[in-house]
This record gives structure tokens, C-alpha cells and sequence, in this order.
């Protein structure tokens, strides 16, 4: 497959004098790991919102897979292959961990429907509960699968969140800080579980992350963003090495 | 929850074997000694000594009306006659004075069916009447105020037993001659017509230019502006006035409400229109009290004798005496429910002792010229149901120092009747 | 040219009237998120106690009116802040709708129990006259005010000067604004919320005050009706103004008021297009503002930073009830049908029979608010329009082909849902606010432009509809039309069920609670929900054909104005906008309710004059209850119903369901002993605000087996 799985060229955002993103170009592979750095009002998710079409970008272009973005909602962006989370988690009230990743399950595969639900229940069936049992293992739930999603722990909630965004069965996959709010232990786990992802599935990955040893890891390259401005970009080593991102971001300790 | 709603169902299923009517009895003396022995009877409602009537009328309702003075004048009627020892052997009683709330009208006429025990329904004041049709099809006799379409019967379904005031006959949007003729009385040659876009209203409004069209001629008037557009609720009559005033218009008719025509009358004032109104439903004194002074020299007309008459018929007479000593108020409310009592008691009178509901009912269907005792200018019941009387009677009235005047008609009777088959303003003998 | 301009000239007095009104509406929305609809009902409350002190007790007029505006107001606002909008800061934007919606019936009732009933025909003015049209200025020309008009134009303008300068210069309209968006967040910085709150209130409710007195004499009596018929035009302006700028909001006031000005003066006023466009204007302005006025900022609930604090609420007892239970319920609950049923059949008279029908019918209708608000999370306020679709549908079928009436009620309700679809494609994209506005503007426009129509009404007399025949049965019986009402209760129930735990209800779940996130899974929202409306619209309009069938007419002023559609949605939703048994409960409420209440306070009364032979205590004592305090205890009772609902925003059936519940697995559970322990999850502690049910997580089941079948 030649050429980029997704590619955004110049974003350009403002709100009413703020400049969220000014000239910011990213490009992702398929089964790349890259992450996206820096202080916080950086414009990092702003950089998500446009790309998953939350927001819509003043100037720039988004293309996946060769495709432009740009008419598309975002619902319809996930359906062609994006899936993300949230930096501040957005769970689904009233149903279990196993509800949210079967209701992904079933918008992926387009189940249901009026005929469906009044004529043939819907029941899980037993492809489903396969599907959803692979990816709750992955993510380490399995024994929470019938607890409603939102009286999980912080922790236990990103991992519902991350779980529910692998059944879209995603070629492309934002992560918004997932590790934000968890201990250290659980940030380990989370890092181990996108490891997997990664390698084992091939999915491309875009991380947004404060955790510097979770994306020295990880990714193979990142970009680092100052005030919506794009300062450094490459293979992880050598932007974590670079001194304008330490005078910016990392200090001058690491 | 499912416990929940067996409570509820179970207090529903109580409830009917406890209690039988609601609310108050009859006022006055109800003596058994009554003047004559009854026959006994199997009819519902008839006791040996009593018959028993219920009513419903739209005592709650959001407009303010006070439907509830109906009950107080069919207590009155039945206190005059019970006061003479009643009727066939008995005392009249309203047992249920049931309050329809606007919306459960069908639901209060089941109620007097079924659980009231009633011989006859009446009164009927209400603003809506989907419980017609139960009535009809219980055969049981009914009195009303025709406020409502379903009063009125047609060739395949004539409704004989229900009863309206003055007639069940509705003829909403047909051409009459009592507004011509006022315009004639008053002089007024240029006439402005107003009404809301509800059917109700509108018809009404296009009933007034057809009737202008057909007697104006002869009145000497001609409709010169109409708009049967305005928004239900509007308190701005600007435009429309200025229109009129340009247009010279000298009397305004109108189908709008009480709120309407006090705004109405109110802008003329303001722009210095010298228009009198035609005014359709305000025969409340209360209202000129507060208002006289706008309404200076208006018209209206009833369909019964004013109750300013100065001469006062014998029924007038009556309705005077024992409304009061009831404690009802005057006024056109507790007047349609004596008309009502009214009729009943004649029906019932003319029944006789083996009366059935039946009976009562082709008992009045066989009245040609039902006055009240003087408070009608005759009621011909052999077509009232399904058609307008050839000829039609109206009691005119005028707003003078904030009272109503009656306008005495040709020859010095209380109504003025015309010939509707004639087609012209022709005053006629009843 | 002139005359347009002297049109237009005209209309300012009545724009002044509806920006009045809706910068009332706007500064009450901007201060405490709410969008209060019973502003009318507490400025009728001020009108009605100036009219007694000034004209019954003639106090003189500045006492008068201080007592009306400056003491009865405020103390109004600050009792409904105190008692129940306290509770509601943090939900929804519906359950703060459907509160006011409440209010709007209560506060009425309120002061008739509290002033009396009788009527109140000209009011007296804010001015020093006794009528309105007694000072005139200036004349002689054509264009006139009267002193009502003045003073309107007077405080209208004051009013607006002195909010902008609040908001604008003052530090208190910043804090208003603060606690709105987020009160713990507003509180860290050193505002005192609960103060803050209650000064919003009062400041708003001084102004509906001002209003109910200043606007009172436009009617020749006093009515809330009357104001509430105002207030519903001037929404249009409210929408103009964003819901948040008073400027631009009195603009669109004053330009509403021109644009029905000169329309009434130029269009010619016997064409079809006067009929239909001039009595519908301010709600079809209202219409085409919520669809195309740029920039209408999202009323989805505020973002508040600080929501998370907050325990999550209740999960819905559906969820966490064992599979056994559900059937056993399931199960208990066809019994209980069954049971009932035969006691209706056998037991009851006509009349409560037909109560329980009609009760049954509306238990239909607010099936179809199940789907529509409950799962979809749109608040329709047109619900009772559409209803109204399928009986007209019905009626003018069998009138004008002479079909079965059970066909035409299936018809009937597809026409119905054919309106819904409409409607919903320009509608679903608006949320929250603007959506339950933009129904309403439906409904209005329904009322005033389609319903005279004699093709869809049949015009001044309504339509009748004759019962079906089916095979030998004729439902002209009312046991039998009971039993078939109750059948498709039940049909409709199972359809409602099984959308609601369908793929369907899912998607919509996941759109109420998190619309990003379902869309980041690729549900479309817009798809999802106008499917959902267009449902409920099919099962409104099937109630509202089996409503027609019942009373054996259509008659809109009857079963369907569109004031009637605002009660169900509060009674719903007050019950538990999601469950069937509080959408049948609800239904039988409505009309079983008053009509027990008043035989229950006549009945004494009744048995005293029957059984003339009691022992005289028992006499006395039974004739000591008075027929109206039915009405009392009726508000009584909706009052603690309006404080539960404050509490408990899920619905109080559902709340009373889950304790029910919960009690219920505890016990059997405990009779069963700990079945091993499962993985206990700490729960984040209830904060001291919370209701007094806590999360169902945490009742009992800290070291319950979760493995349980679930």
C-alpha cells in the first residue's frame, strides 16, 4: 500500500483569537506507533478533534488512505477505520463493560435496526460474545464484563474505553493521555496492552502522552507541539534529545 | 410498580360499591306530603315521591366562565314547582351537579347514565359535548345550553331528545336578519367584520357578510371590511381599526371573545373611531360595570326576553323571585337553566301521571309555540332539532349610561320576528 | 409606503410586550440554567395578588405594587430555588424543563386556592389610572399609546438598559454566570453558589413580577392562560437572542411585533396565506430561527469540569436486576394485568370503566414518549399533535372510503409517522432547549395553521369515528374495547421493550450519555434519532386513533390541545421516562386520579345526607370534609411529587423500582450466604449532595458474587 494511512497537512485552528494549531502536518503508516508531545494547552486533542472530526480545521487537510476527510462527520470517520478515546473519559451510562463493546461490535458490523430488534432479539450471539471476550482479555476485564461500565475506577474505565475502540476493529487508533489518572502499576499494564495492539494486530497508533518512558517505549517516532505550533518531529530518540523540546517541555533533567 | 398499579386497580373497583351520587342535593323544603297521590312508576330516577334530574356543566374551565349559575337556575325552577306540591305527585330533585372540566364531558354523561340514577339530564352547560352521543343513544331527556354543534340533529340522526334552550338548532354561518336589522336601527351604514382563523370564528364571521349581502340592501348597510385572520389571544387591534377608520366604517361586528372585543373597543376609543360594536356574547352587567363607557350605544341581541324588559312576563317574574330567594345570581348563566327546568317540567306535565321518558320527550317534540311563560317568543319543537324556524325572533338590546336598554320591536312587543322565507327586514307577527 | 411604516410603527408596543417576556425568559435561562416556562404562571401569581390589594382591599398603587413585584415576586422565586431547582443544578436540561412545565400547572392552582376563584375583570394598571385607555397620547394623530403601552415601552427598555449594565459592569452577573456553568468550580473560587442562586431567582421572578402587573390590563380579565398565550409567542424573540444575549433578544421582540404588524396590515386579509401565516407568525419565526440562525451555541449540558466529582447516577434497575428477576417480574406483572382486567370487566360501572380506558389509551401515547424521550433523549413536546395526526387520520378515512376503523387507526398512525420523519430529519441535529422549542413551535403551528382546516379537522365540527366490528364482537361494548385496548397496550409495550433493549435502545443509549464518544464507534446520531422520533410519532398517532375510536369522535379541543401534550411529558418523566409500567401508571393517573380524589371528598358528605339514622359523631365527623379540599390535597400531593422528581431526575417509579429491587436481592442474597467473593471495586464516595439512594453498585453488593447470570 503506497503512501501514508493517514495523512494531515498544514491544521490550522483558531477560537475567536486563540490559536489552537497553526500549521501542523503529521503523518501516520499503517501499523506505526507514534505520539504526539508537549505542555499542556499545546493543542494536542485540539490536533485530535480535527482529526477524527470533532472540529472542523480553519485551513489543512485530512487524508486517510489517500481519501480527503474533509466532508465526513465523525461518526462517519469512524466507520471507515479511526477509532479513539477520550482525555476526559467518556463512558457510556447505564451499561455494563460488555454492553460497550458489544454496541461497537454491532455498529462496525451494522446489526440491528427495527426489524432486527423486534423480530429477531437481540440476543448476543455467540460470534459476538467470542469478539468481545478476545478484546476483554486483551485489555485485562474479563471478570468485569457484567459491572456497569461507570462505577469502575478511573483506571478500569480507560481500559473499557480502549476496549471499546479495538471492537471498531480500527486500521487507525487516537489514544487522548490514556494513562492520565493511573498509578503506576496500571500505567504498566496499559503500556503492555498497546505493545500488543500494536505488534500483535498492526494497528497504527497515535498516542497523546505526558508519561515520557511510556512513549520512549512505544513509539517509533513523535512530534512534539509547543503553542499549536509543530517544533520537532522524528524517530522518538532524537526529538526526546532535541533542546528546543527540553527547554520547551522536558526540562532540562532528562 | 406492578404492586402499584393493583392498588390502583383495586381502588377503582371499590370505590363504585361505595357512595352513589356526588354533591348537593336540591335547595328548599322538600316536603313529601305532595298534592295528589303518584302512580308508581318503573322508570330511573323515580322514586314515589321524587324525580330525580342530574346535570353537568364546565364549572372548571380556563376562560373563567361560570357555567355553574346553570345549576342554580334549574334549582330555582324546581323550587317554584315543588313549592306548589310538584309535578305528577312528586318533588323535582338535581341530585348531581357534575363538573365536566372541559375535557371529561363524555366521561361526566356516563357518569349520570350509569351511576346517578337520574330520570332526565339537565343542565347541560358545557363548553364541549362529546358526551352527546351517549345521550342520544340512551334516549334519555335532555336540556342544554346549545353552545355546542352537537345539539343539533340532521335528517338521518334527528336527536329528538336533546333540548337547547331556545331551540337545538345551530345555524353557524347562515345568513340572519337580527344584525341587518340593528345596523338599520341604529343607522349605521358601513360595517367592519372581525374574527379569529378558528373555524368557530370564522364561519361565524362569513354568516355576518353573507347576511349582509342578503339584507343589507334594505338595512342600508354593507360590510365595507372584514378580516377573519387575527390570532386567537391578540391584544392588538392597531392595524385593523386604522384600516376600518379609513374605510369610515361606522359598526363593527364581530365572533370574537370577551377579551377581544373589551381590546377591540379600547383602539376605537383610542383612534377616535365613532363605530358602535355588535356584540356577540357579552350580556354580562359585570362587564359593563367596568366597561360601560367603551361600549356606549352598542347592540346585542338574545334570543329570549331581556332582563331588563320593563314589562316583565309572568316567567320573568317567576325566574326574578326565586332565583333570588335561592340565592343564585341573575343573569343569562342560571336563566338557561331555568329555561331548561322549564321545559322539563312541561314535558312532564304533559306526560301525566304514566309518564315515561319517552313520553316526555314526544311530549314537548309536539310543542308548537313554547314561550316559557313569556321568557321565549315561542319555540316550534315539531322542527327545532334539525332546522331554523321560518321565523326567526330576536329581543334587541342596546348599551346606554353602561346598562342595557331593550329596543322595543314594531309594535311594541319585546321581539322583533322576521320571515326568513321572505328575504327581506320585514318585521313580522309571531 | 407610508401606510407600511406606519404599520410597522404600530407593532413596536406589542414587540415591547413579547421582549418583555422574553428577556424575562432569557435572563432567568442565563442565571440559572433554566428554562422556565412557568415565568407566565409566576407572573400571573404577582398580577392576581395586586388585583386584590389594589381593587379588592384598595391599597394605594406604590404599595400595591411593592408588595406584588418586590415582595410576592422574589419570595416566589426564592421558595421554588430553595425547594426544588436547589436539587436540579446538575441535571439535565429535561429534567429542569419538565420541573418548570410542572410549575406552569401548579402555580395557578396555587393562587386559586390561596386568593379565591372568582373572576377578576379589569385589572388595574401599573399608572395612576383606573383604566388604561383613560390617558391617551399623543392625539389627534394616527398613531395613539395608551398609558398601558407607555409604561410597557418605559420598563421594557429600563429593564433592558439595566440587565446589559449587570452583565456587562457588574461582578455579580459575572458570579450569576459562573454558578450556571459550574457551581463547585465557582464555589473553589470563593462565590458563595447558594447565595448567588437565590439572588438569580429572585432577580428573575422580580421581573416576571413586573411583568404579570404591567401586562394584566391588556386583558379585559385576569387569566394565566392569557400570559402563558403570550409568553409562547414571544419564544421566537427568546431564540433570536441566542437564549443568552438581552440586546439582541429585545431586538427580535420589537422586530416580532413589526413583522405581525405589517403582515396584518398588508397581506389581504381574506386570502388563504393571511388564514394560515398570520395566527402561526410567531411560532413559525420560531421554527426558522431554531433551524437556521447561525451560531446557536449547544445547550448540551454544560461542561462542567468539576461533574465528575459527583457520584454517577443510579444505574437503571433493568440493568442490575438478576436475569431471574426480570422474568419473575415480568411474570407477576402479566398477572396482575390479567387480574385486573377481569375486575374491570366485572366490577366496574361504565363510567370508571371508561376512565380506565381512556387511561389505557394514554398509557399508548406515553409509550411513545418512552421512545422518544426516554431513549432518544429529545424532549417532544408535540407528542399530543401527533396523536391528533393519527385521529384525523383515522376519522377522515372511515368518513371519506367507508374502511375499517382498525385499518384506519394503522393508517392513521403511518400518516403520523410519516409528519414525524419530517419533522425529525431538520429537527434531531438541534439539542436539548432548542429541540423541546422547536417541538413546541410544531405543535403551535399544527394547532394554528392545520387544525381549522375542515380536510383535517372537519372545521367547526368534529369528526366521528364509529367502534370496529371484529368478527362478532362488537366494540361498541366497553368491556370488549377494554380488552382490545389493553392488547394493544401490550403489543405495543412488547414493541417498546424490545426496541429499547435492542441494538436500537443501545445506539440511543449511547448517544444520551456520551454523543462523541457513539460517534466515535460510528453511530450516527442523526439517523438514530430521527428513527427514534419517527417511531414515536407512529405510536402516538396509533394512541391517538384508538382515543377517537374511544370517544367516538376527533375532537382536538378534547383529547389533544397542545397544552395537554406539555402535561404527559412532565407526568411521564416525573414517573420514569424509560419504563412501561410508569408510562401505563402514568396513563390510568392522569385520568383515574381526579375523578377518585372527588368522590372521595363527596362521598362523606353523600353517606351523612343518606344514612339520616348514624350516630352524630360520625355525622358530624364526615360532614366536617369539605368537597374542596379535594383541590388542596391534590397540590399537596403534586408537591411532594415535584420535590421527589427534584431528587430523584431518573423518574420516581424508577427510583421506588430500584429500591425495591435492591431490597429485595439483598435479602435473597443473604438467605442464599456469600456465594464466594468477586473482585470488590472501589467506588468513588457518594458526595454528602447526593440522593438519598445510593448507586446501585454500592447497595449490598460489596462482596456479592458478580458472576452471577446476568
Amino acid at each position: 500500500m503506497s503512501g501514508p494511512l493517514l495523512e494531515a497537512e498544514a491544521v490550522s485552528k483558531r477560537f475567536s483569537g486563540i490559536v489552537a494549531l497553526s500549521d501542523v502536518s503529521l503523518h501516520v503508516a499503517d501499523g506505526e506507533f507514534v505520539a504526539v508531545i508537549g505542555p499542556n494547552g499545546a493543542g494536542k486533542s485540539t490536533l485530535f478533534n480535527c482529526l477524527s472530526g470533532v472540529l472542523r480545521p480553519d485551513r489543512g487537510t485530512v487524508t486517510f488512505r489517500g481519501r480527503s476527510l474533509e466532508r465526513l462527520r465523525p461518526s462517519a470517520r469512524a466507520r471507515l477505520g479511526i477509532a479513539r478515546t477520550f482525555q476526559r473519559i467518556e463512558l457510556f451510562g447505564g451499561m455494563t463493560v460488555l454492553d460497550h463493546l458489544l454496541v461497537a461490535d454491532r455498529a462496525r458490523t451494522r446489526r440491528g435496526g427495527l426489524w432486527s430488534d423486534l423480530f429477531r432479539g437481540s440476543r448476543p450471539t455467540s460470534e459476538e460474545l467470542e469478539r468481545c471476550g478476545i478484546v476483554l482479555e486483551l485489555v485485562g476485564l474479563t471478570e468485569w464484563a457484567d459491572r456497569p461500565a461507570e462505577s469502575l475506577s478511573l483506571g478500569k474505565g480507560r481500559l473499557v474505553e480502549l476496549a471499546r475502540a479495538l471492537m471498531c476493529d480500527p486500521a487507525l487508533l487516537f489514544l487522548d493521555e490514556p494513562s492520565s489518572g493511573l498509578d503506576r502499576h496500571e500505567t504498566a499494564e496499559m503500556s503492555a496492552t498497546l505493545e500488543t495492539v500494536s505488534r500483535q494486530h498492526g494497528t497504527a497508533i497515535v498516542l497523546i502522552e505526558h508519561d515520557v518512558p511510556m512513549v520512549r517505549r512505544l513509539a517509533e517516532r513523535t512530534y512534539v507541539l509547543d503553542y499549536g505550533q509543530l517544533i520537532a518531529d522524528g524517530p522518538t530518540e532524537d526529538v526526546l534529545g532535541d533542546e528546543r523540546v527540553r527547554v520547551a517541555y522536558l526540562g532540562d533533567n532528562s | 410498580m406492578a404492586l402499584a398499579a393493583a392498588a390502583v386497580l383495586a381502588a377503582v373497583a371499590l370505590v363504585p360499591a361505595c357512595g352513589n351520587s356526588s354533591s348537593n342535593s336540591s335547595g328548599g323544603g322538600s316536603s313529601t306530603t305532595a298534592g295528589g297521590a303518584a302512580k308508581p312508576s318503573a322508570e330511573p330516577g323515580v322514586t314515589d315521591t321524587e324525580i330525580r334530574v342530574g346535570g353537568v356543566a364546565s364549572v372548571t374551565n380556563p376562560l373563567g366562565g361560570k357555567y355553574d349559575q346553570a345549576f342554580d337556575g334549574v334549582k330555582a325552577y324546581f323550587d317554584m314547582v315543588n313549592s306548589e306540591g310538584g309535578v305528577n305527585g312528586r318533588q323535582l330533585k338535581l341530585v348531581s351537579e357534575r363538573d365536566d372540566k372541559v375535557a371529561s364531558n363524555k366521561d361526566e354523561v356516563r357518569g349520570l347514565l350509569e351511576q346517578d340514577n337520574v330520570f332526565a339530564v339537565l343542565p347541560v352547560a358545557t363548553l364541549l359535548f362529546t358526551g352527546a352521543d351517549e345521550l342520544v343513544a340512551a334516549g334519555v331527556p335532555t336540556f342544554g345550553w346549545t353552545i355546542n354543534p352537537e345539539w343539533q340533529g340532521s335528517a338521518d340522526n334527528p336527536k329528538a331528545n336533546l333540548f337547547g334552550q331556545a331551540g337545538s338548532y345551530l345555524c353557524l354561518g347562515c345568513e340572519q336578519p337580527a344584525v341587518p336589522y340593528i345596523a338599520k336601527e341604529a343607522g349605521k351604514s358601513k360595517v367592519g367584520l372581525l374574527g379569529y382563523a378558528v373555524p368557530q370564528s370564522s364561519q361565524c364571521v362569513d354568516g355576518y357578510d353573507k347576511s349582509f349581502t342578503k339584507y343589507g340592501d334594505e338595512a342600508g348597510a354593507s360590510v365595507v371590511f372584514k378580516d377573519s385572520s387575527l390570532s386567537y389571544g391578540t391584544t392588538d387591534f392597531s392595524v385593523q381599526v386604522a384600516k376600518m377608520k379609513d374605510a369610515g366604517v361606522d359598526m363593527v361586528v364581530t365572533c370574537i371573545d370577551t377579551n377581544g372585543v373589551v381590546g377591540l373597543a379600547k383602539e376605537l376609543k383610542k383612534q377616535d373611531v365613532k363605530a358602535i360594536q355588535y356584540l356577540p356574547n357579552a350580556y354580562d352587567q359585570e362587564l359593563l360595570d367596568e366597561y360601560g363607557d367603551l361600549f356606549e350605544g352598542s347592540y346585542l341581541y338574545t334570543s329570549f326576553l331581556p332582563l331588563e324588559s320593563d314589562e316583565p312576563s309572568q316567567g320573568m317574574k317567576d325566574y326574578r323571585k326565586w332565583i333570588e330567594k335561592a340565592g343564585g345570581e341573575v343573569g343569562e348563566n342560571s336563566l338557561v337553566g331555568w329555561l331548561n327546568a322549564a321545559l322539563f317540567v312541561e314535558g312532564l306535565r304533559k306526560a301525566g301521571p304514566d309518564f315515561t321518558r319517552q313520553k316526555v320527550i314526544d311530549a314537548i317534540n309536539s310543542e308548537t309555540d313554547w314561550t316559557a311563560d313569556g321568557l321565549l317568543s315561542g319555540v316550534d319543537w315539531t322542527e327545532s332539532h334539525t332546522q331554523r324556524t321560518n321565523i326567526s325572533c330576536s329581543a334587541t338590546l342596546k348599551v346606554v349610561d353602561s346598562k342595557f336598554q331593550p329596543v322595543e320591536g314594531p309594535g311594541g312587543t319585546p321581539f322583533v320576528c322576521f320571515d326568513l322565507a321572505s328575504g327581506t327586514l320585514e318585521a313580522v307577527r309571531q | 409606503m407610508e401606510t407600511l411604516l406606519e404599520n410597522a410603527v404600530r407593532g413596536i408596543p406589542t414587540g415591547c410586550v413579547f421582549a418583555l417576556l422574553a428577556v424575562g425568559l432569557v435572563l432567568t435561562y442565563k442565571t440559572s440554567g433554566v428554562f422556565n416556562l412557568a415565568f407566565g404562571a409566576q407572573a400571573y401569581a404577582s398580577a392576581a395578588v395586586f388585583y386584590v390589594v389594589r381593587k379588592d382591599h384598595e391599597w394605594p398603587l406604590l404599595w400595591a405594587a411593592l408588595l406584588a413585584v418586590v415582595v410576592v415576586g422574589p419570595a416566589i422565586g426564592l421558595l421554588l430555588e430553595r425547594v426544588l431547582f436547589r436539587y436540579l443544578r446538575t441535571a439535565g436540561s429535561m429534567a429542569k424543563l419538565v420541573t418548570s412545565l410542572g410549575l406552569l400547572i401548579a402555580i395557578p392552582e396555587v393562587v386559586k386556592l390561596v386568593l379565591g376563584d372568582e373572576s377578576r375583570k379589569n385589572p388595574p394598571p401599573l399608572w395612576y389610572v383606573m383604566r388604561t385607555d383613560e390617558w391617551l397620547w399623543p392625539r389627534n394623530t394616527s398613531i395613539v399609546l395608551d398609558a398601558g403601552q407607555i409604561a410597557t415601552i418605559a420598563a421594557t427598555v429600563t429593564v433592558v438598559v439595566a440587565l446589559v449594565l449587570l452583565f456587562r459592569f457588574s461582578s455579580l452577573g459575572l458570579r450569576m454566570r459562573a454558578v450556571v456553568e459550574s457551581p463547585r468550580m465557582a464555589e473553589l473560587n470563593g462565590v458563595d453558589s447558594e447565595r448567588v442562586s437565590m439572588t438569580s431567582w429572585m432577580l428573575s421572578s422580580l421581573l416576571a413580577g413586573l411583568a404579570g402587573v404591567l401586562l394584566a390590563p391588556l386583558f379585559a380579565s385576569l387569566n394565566p392562560l392569557d400570559l402563558f398565550t403570550l409568553l409562547v409567542a414571544a419564544l421566537a424573540a427568546t431564540v433570536f437572542g441566542g437564549l443568552t444575549s438581552i440586546p439582541l433578544t429585545f431586538a427580535g421582540g420589537l422586530l416580532l411585533g413589526v413583522l405581525q404588524a405589517v403582515l396584518a396590515g398588508s397581506l389581504p386579509t381574506d386570502s388563504i396565506l393571511a388564514t394560515g401565516l398570520r395566527p402561526a407568525l410567531p411560532f413559525l419565526v420560531l421554527f426558522l430561527l431554531l433551524l437556521f440562525r447561525p451560531g446557536l451555541r449547544s445547550t448540551r449540558e454544560v461542561t462542567d469540569p468539576l461533574a465528575t466529582v459527583e457520584a454517577p447516577p443510579p444505574a437503571p434497575v433493568a440493568l442490575v436486576r438478576p436475569h431471574w428477576m426480570t422474568v419473575g417480574t415480568r411474570a407477576f406483572g402479566a398477572v396482575v394485568v390479567a387480574l385486573g382486567l377481569a375486575a374491570c370487566w366485572f366490577l366496574l360501572d361504565g363510567y370508571w370503566l371508561g376512565l380506565v380506558i381512556s387511561g389505557i389509551i394514554l398509557g399508548i401515547i406515553m409509550m411513545s414518549l418512552i421512545v422518544v424521550v426516554g431513549m432518544g433523549g429529545m424532549l417532544s413536546l408535540c407528542q399530543a399533535a401527533l396523536a391528533a395526526i393519527g385521529a384525523f387520520g383515522t376519522a377522515q378515512l372511515v368518513a371519506a372510503t367507508g374502511m375499517s376503523v382498525l385499518g384506519a387507526i394503522v393508517i392513521g398512525a403511518v400518516i403520523a409517522a410519516g409528519v414525524g420523519a419530517l419533522l425529525a430529519v431538520p429537527v434531531v441535529r438541534l439539542d436539548g432547549v432548542y429541540l423541546a422549542l422547536a417541538t413546541l413551535a410544531f405543535a403551535l403551528m399544527f394547532e394554528s395553521i392545520f387544525v381549522p382546516l375542515s380536510w383535517v379537522s372537519g372545521g367547526a365540527v368534529p369528526l366521528s369515528v364509529p367502534r370496529p366490528l371484529i368478527g362478532p364482537i362488537d366494540l361498541a361494548d366497553d368491556r370488549w374495547f377494554l380488552l382490545f385496548a389493553v392488547l394493544c397496550a401490550a403489543a405495543v409495550s412488547a414493541v417498546v421493550i424490545r426496541l429499547r433493549e435492542g441494538t436500537t435502545g443501545r445506539f440511543l443509549q449511547a448517544l444520551q450519555t456520551s454523543d462523541v464518544a457513539a460517534a466515535s464507534i460510528g453511530i450516527s446520531g442523526r439517523r438514530s434519532r430521527v428513527v427514534a422520533f419517527t417511531v414515536a410519532a407512529a405510536i402516538a398517532g396509533f394512541g391517538g386513533g384508538l382515543m377517537a375510536t374511544y370517544v367516538g369522535q376527533a375532537n382536538y379541543q378534547s383529547s389533544f390541545p397542545y397544552l395537554i401534550g406539555l402535561v404527559w411529558v412532565a407526568l411521564l418523566v416525573s414517573a420514569g421516562a424509560r419504563s412501561v409500567q410508569a408510562a401505563v401508571l402514568s396513563g390510568l393517573f392522569f385520568f383515574l386520579f381526579p375523578a377518585i380524589l372527588t368522590r372521595l371528598f363527596t362521598f362523606p358528605g353523600n353517606w351523612v345526607e343518606s344514612n339520616p339514622d348514624a350516630p352524630s359523631w360520625v355525622a358530624s365527623a364526615l360532614g366536617a370534609i369539605q368537597p374542596n379540599w379535594a383541590q388542596s390535597v391534590a397540590f399537596i400531593l403534586f408537591g411532594i411529587g415535584a420535590i421527589t422528581y427534584a431528587k430523584h431526575p431518573e423518574g420516581s417509579i424508577e427510583a421506588q423500582t430500584a429500591t425495591s429491587v435492591g431490597a429485595i436481592v439483598r435479602w435473597v442474597e443473604r438467605r442464599r450466604g456469600d456465594a464466594g467473593t468477586g473482585p470488590s471495586d472501589p467506588v468513588p464516595p457518594p458526595s454528602p449532595e447526593v440522593t438519598d439512594a445510593p448507586p446501585l453498585a454500592g447497595t449490598g453488593r460489596p462482596t456479592a458474587d458478580s458472576g452471577s447470570p446476568g
